[in-house]
Parts: C-alpha cells; sequence; structure tokens
C-alpha cells in the first residue's frame, strides 16, 4: 500500500479533496485553519492519504507546521499531494518550493480553476510543470471538476516516475518569490478583460481604511438586535410565560395533596433552576445563528485580519482574534485554538485574554437582567458588557505585554476566503447542534445542581428548616461581605456565583431555586438597576467554569491557570466596584 | 407518601450521579460548552466520533 501526504495552505480546499478521494465526512469550515491534527483516510486498498494540517511554509514555528514537517521527515509518505488555490500560485507555490527538499514524488493539484478563470487567470499547466519539476492536474473540488482523472491518475501512478530534482535552494525568501514570479511570468496569463469577482467587490467596503471599524461593529450590533430586540428574546418571553404561567401552576395543581416538601422539590427546586435558564434557549439559539452566518459567509476571517492592527497594541498578531472569537462562544475551545499560534508567549497571553470574552453561558444571566432592570435597551446593555470585556482584554493586553510577556512581533498571514452564501441546511444545523447541547446541558448540569442546591437551601445538620438558616445560607453568608461594595452583598447573590463556577448558566438556576417563583420579581427586591449591572459585570469578568481552570492548567500548568483564576478575581471585584459607584452617580 | 419518597430517592440518585460525572468531567478538563466552533479541536473530533 502507498501512503500519500496531502498539504497546502490553509483554506485551498485540502479538506474538500481529502473527502472526496477517502469519502471521509470532516467537518468542512470557511476559514483558514480547520484542520490542527494529521487524519488518515483511504481512497482504495493501495492508498492511504494524509491530511497534514494547512500551512503556509515549512520555516516557522506553529504546532501545525510541525506536524507536517515531522510527518514528511518520517519518510512515511511515498509522495506528496500539494493542493493549490489556482486563483493565488504566488503565493501557494512558496510551499511548494519547500516540500521539494524532501525529495518525494509530488502530484500538484491546482484547485479552484474555476475562481482563477473568474479571475480572467489561464495557467498554462504543461509549462508550469516543466517548470517545477512535478506533475500538475487542475480541479475545482467544490464542484466536483476534475476529481475523476486525479482519481484515475492516482490509481495509474504515471507521476511517480517523473525523475524527482530539486534545483531549489533559496537562500532566502525574497529569493524564492523572485523565483516564482519568474516561473508564473510564463505560465500565467491574465486577460485584460477580468472583471472584479463579488469578493473583490465586497472587500473594497468590508476591509476600507475607514468603513472596516464601524462596519465591523454595525454587524455586531445588528446580532445583538437580533438575539434581544427581534428574534431571541421575545421568543423567551414566550417559553417563560409558559412556564412560569402554565408549567407551574398545572403542576402545583397537580401535586397539591402531596408533601409540602416534595412539591417544594419539584417546583421551586427542579423546575425553578431548570426552567430559569431553559427559557433562553432561543436567545442562544438566535446569537449562535448569527455567529454561524458570519462564519460560514467568510466574514470572520476579515474580521480576524481589520483586527490585527488593535491585536498588535495587546501584543498578539491578529492570528489570536480568531481564539478570542472561539472564546465568545465558550473559553475552553478559545484556549485549546490558541495552540494555533506560534510563540508560546502569544499562546500564554492570549489563553489569559481568552476568558474575558463574554461566552455564550452567560448570556442567560445577561438576558434575565437586562429584561428586568434595563426594559427596552437589552441589546444596549448586553453589546456594553461584550465590549467591556474586549476593552479590558487589550488594556490588560498591552498591560502583560509590557510586564510579563515581553516579546518581539511576528507577522501575520491569514487567508481571505471567497465570499460564499452560507448554506442553510449548515446553518441550521450548526443552531440546532447548539441547541440541543444546551437542553441537555439544562437536563443534567442545571438539573443536578438545582436539586443539591434545593437540597443544602432546605437543611442544615439539624434536619429540613428554613431558607435562612439552611447550610446554603451560611456558606453565602460567610462570603457575602466580600461583595457589599460592588452593591449585592446577599447570601443567595454570593451563593449564586460560587455555584456559578460549574458554569455560569447555573448562576440562574440556583436564583431560581433560592428565590423562588417568579425570577423576574424576586430580583427587582435584591437589585437597584446600579448593582444588578455591577454583577453583570462581575459575572463577565470572574473565572469563566471549572472546565477553564482545569483546560489552563492542562494546556498550560498549575501556575499560569493559578494567575488566570487570581488575576481574573482580582478585576472582577476591582471594576464591578468602579461600575457600581459610577451607576450610583449615573442612574 | 411512599410515592414520594421512592421518587425522591430516584431523583437524588439521579442527580447526584449527573453530577458527580459533570465535575470529573470539567476537572479533566474537557469541554462541554455546547458552543461548538469549527476551528475548535474538541467539535471535529466530537464529529469525527460521530
Amino acid at each position: 500500500m502507498k501512503t500519500a501526504a496531502l498539504i497546502g495552505n490553509p483554506n485551498v480546499g485540502k479538506t474538500s479533496l481529502f473527502n472526496s478521494l477517502t469519502g471521509s465526512n470532516q467537518y468542512v469550515g470557511n476559514w483558514a485553519g480547520v484542520t490542527v491534527e494529521k487524519k488518515e483516510g483511504f481512497m482504495n486498498e493501495d492508498l492511504k492519504i494524509v491530511d497534514l494540517p494547512g500551512i503556509y511554509a515549512m520555516d516557522t514555528f506553529s504546532s501545525e507546521e510541525k506536524v507536517a514537517k515531522e510527518f514528511l521527515a518520517s519518510g512515511e509518505a511515498d509522495f506528496i499531494i500539494n493542493i493549490v488555490d489556482a486563483s493565488n500560485l504566488e503565493r501557494n507555490l512558496y510551499l511548494t518550493t519547500q516540500i521539494k527538499e524532501y525529495n518525494t514524488p509530488i502530484l500538484l493539484v491546482l484547485n479552484m480553476m474555476d475562481v482563477a478563470a473568474a479571475k480572467g487567470l489561464e495557467i498554462d499547466t504543461e509549462l508550469l510543470s516543466r517548470k517545477l519539476g512535478v506533475t500538475v492536474v487542475t480541479i475545482s473540488a467544490s464542484k466536483g471538476k476534475g476529481l475523476d482523472e486525479l482519481k484515475s491518475l492516482l490509481d495509474r501512478g504515471d507521476f511517480l516516475r517523473v525523475p524527482i530534482e530539486n534545483d531549489f535552494q533559496f537562500q532566502d525568501e525574497r529569493e524564492a518569490y523572485d523565483y516564482i514570479s519568474g516561473i508564473l511570468s510564463a505560465a500565467v496569463k491574465k486577460k485584460d478583460e477580468h472583471k472584479r469577482t463579488n469578493t473583490e467587490k465586497i472587500d473594497k467596503v468590508a476591509l476600507n481604511k475607514f468603513l472596516a471599524y464601524p462596519l465591523f461593529f454595525l454587524i455586531l450590533w445588528l446580532i445583538f438586535e437580533l438575539t434581544f430586540s427581534w428574534v431571541g428574546q421575545p421568543l423567551a418571553g414566550y417559553l417563560s410565560y409558559l412556564v412560569d404561567d402554565v408549567l407551574v401552576p398545572a403542576l402545583g395543581s397537580l401535586l397539591s395533596s402531596s408533601s409540602p416538601w416534595f412539591s417544594s422539590l419539584i417546583i421551586d427546586g427542579i423546575i425553578g433552576g431548570v426552567g430559569s435558564v431553559i427559557v433562553f434557549l432561543p436567545v442562544i439559539m438566535t446569537l449562535f445563528l448569527g455567529i454561524s452566518f458570519l462564519e460560514d459567509c467568510g466574514y470572520m476571517a476579515r474580521a480576524a485580519f481589520i483586527m490585527d492592527k488593535a491585536m498588535r497594541k495587546m501584543g498578539l498578531s491578529g492570528k489570536a482574534f480568531i481564539p478570542m472569537i472561539v472564546g465568545f462562544g465558550c473559553s475552553v475551545p478559545g484556549i485549546m485554538t490558541a495552540r494555533t499560534l506560534e510563540s508560546e508567549k502569544d499562546r500564554k497571553l492570549t489563553a489569559l485574554l481568552v476568558p474575558l470574552m463574554s461566552c455564550n453561558a452567560r448570556l442567560p444571566v445577561y438576558a434575565l437582567f437586562a429584561s428586568v432592570f434595563f426594559p427596552g435597551r437589552e441589546s444596549a446593555v448586553v453589546f456594553s458588557l461584550y465590549l467591556l470585556g474586549i476593552l479590558l482584554a487589550f488594556l490588560l493586553g498591552m498591560l502583560f505585554k509590557r510586564t510579563i510577556f515581553k516579546k518581539d512581533e511576528e507577522p501575520f498571514i491569514i487567508e481571505l476566503p471567497e465570499y460564499k452564501a452560507p448554506e442553510l441546511k449548515n446553518l441550521m444545523n450548526h443552531t440546532w447542534d447548539k441547541g440541543k447541547d444546551f437542553l441537555k446541558k439544562a437536563g443534567t448540569l442545571i438539573f443536578s445542581v438545582s436539586v443539591v442546591v434545593w437540597l443544602l437551601s432546605n437543611f442544615n445538620f439539624g434536619g429540613m428548616t428554613d431558607i435562612n438558616n439552611s447550610i446554603l445560607a451560611s456558606l453565602g453568608g460567610f462570603v457575602s461581605p466580600v461583595f457589599a461594595p460592588l452593591g449585592f452583598a446577599s447570601w443567595q447573590n454570593a451563593v449564586s456565583l460560587i455555584t456559578g463556577l460549574m458554569a455560569k448558566e447555573v448562576v440562574l438556576g440556583t436564583m431560581g431555586v433560592i428565590y423562588g417563583g417568579s425570577l423576574a420579581a424576586a430580583l427587582q427586591s435584591q437589585f437597584t438597576p446600579a448593582s444588578a449591572y455591577s454583577f453583570l459585570v462581575f459575572v463577565l469578568l470572574y473565572t469563566p467554569c471549572v472546565s477553564v481552570i482545569a483546560t489552563m492548567k492542562k494546556e498550560f500548568g498549575s501556575w499560569l491557570a493559578a494567575f488566570s483564576v487570581t488575576y481574573q478575581l482580582v478585576l472582577a471585584w476591582i471594576v464591578s466596584a468602579l461600575v457600581y459607584r459610577i451607576a450610583l452617580l449615573v442612574m | 407518601m411512599y410515592i414520594e419518597i421512592i421518587a425522591t430517592v430516584i431523583i437524588f440518585s439521579l442527580a447526584a450521579v449527573i453530577f458527580y460525572k459533570n465535575v470529573k468531567r470539567k476537572a479533566s478538563g474537557k469541554c462541554d460548552c455546547s458552543s461548538c466552533s469549527s476551528h475548535c479541536p474538541y467539535y471535529k473530533e466530537k464529529k469525527e466520533d460521530k
């Protein structure tokens, strides 16, 4: 059996080709860097294909390049399938000149021939093949064109007989690019009547020096409006009505003849806890639908590109924006995605800042507090929290850059994929996956914590008791004075924040159990708008959850995990206290 | 009354098992965020497992 290494720049259709050749069903994203580890698949019983991570060159130090280099150096590959973007050969062939050094036969696959044609490019593949000393084949993987020819070529293995010659020994990058330019000036002709592609037209606006940032914030704002004003929150209101005004009274009458403690366990404990979280399902799904849309259409890569300048001020490259964006979903994968950054300092700094990006789990807390204390201004309040997280990440990034993470700046290369209309099926699948997992979380973690909280709030060591004498009240009462300068010193709030370390949705679940009845009404008696906003700031900034701490420990060791927890708690306390004082003056 | 006690025992046992599994899972640094992204290594692993 022969083994082929599939290699190419990020986002050139490598994973699509791998799927076409092997029938493997991997996720295909419109974003550079979808494959981090190498994947294996079989085209038939004679050919194994190893899909290596997308890389631009062999001379940097990211984890992806290490994986690719190690595999090629191991000699396991009988030949290399080097897939390149035919519409951007100059940059793609730089990697080709480098993999020639492994003295392994190369099959150069020019993908996206349709895009190249749309750009008015005519490629003389025979000349290209002669000049580079490799076999060249053309395809359009997304349209399925040329794949049969490629498969038949792989079956025949003719290209394995092409003599392996490596004339490419370049002193530096410039020399390599000069050589590539020389080849391309002969092998690629550009038609004069080239019309600008839709992507180029959109990028004229989306990447415009003056319009890029306003457009970016406008798009974010629209997603928040969609979530909190137009679709998500109104639907959450209906769900809340169903739980509070239909389900609870129905259960109440059903359990009217049962013992008060049993009725309390079901209604205050389980329904109060799970119900107060589950009603925010539409909010979560709507926000995620918006984010999936941006990701699938290709705008997210532009967002990373335009954020490069701001990220550099933080001491990070624009590439670090990708973990940050992932962090808006959840800090755990955000920290994991930091693996793709090249320098150790970048990875650590990014991992420390990712938790400041407001994760989805905090969203139900924001949504409830914003609707109770800031009706009509929900989007603005939640948007301000997201912006506060970004601003603080920016300031702390600059602080860390000048103190514990001093380092040289590194260049940032990101692939800007072609814009494409997201597939409805893809969007629905992603959104449903999200909704399904949220429901699962409500039915498992939130349910179990609600039962534990109900138990601890109804018992002390002497047996069943009033809630104010319970174990939970004692625990909360011990911690609550810490929150007095922040405006929310009750034991109930303290306990909710502690249980929130399991997951941020649990903050609401716990409040639902402790306060009982209508949570919205209970909150109005516990908070003022100033203390409510201060509470939201604390929820935004304090340690996200146990999973994040464990991931930090796993990825970077105990010291950084402990540092992360400590600095976030201190930061949350200081910023919440400041916000509360300022809010008292303003509100 | 007996039914209530039995139901309560079942609820508490279930909650205890789920709570323990969640704590164990979280303490190992595994993700249960339900905020899957195509860039997330866990997401891809999960997709492949399916």
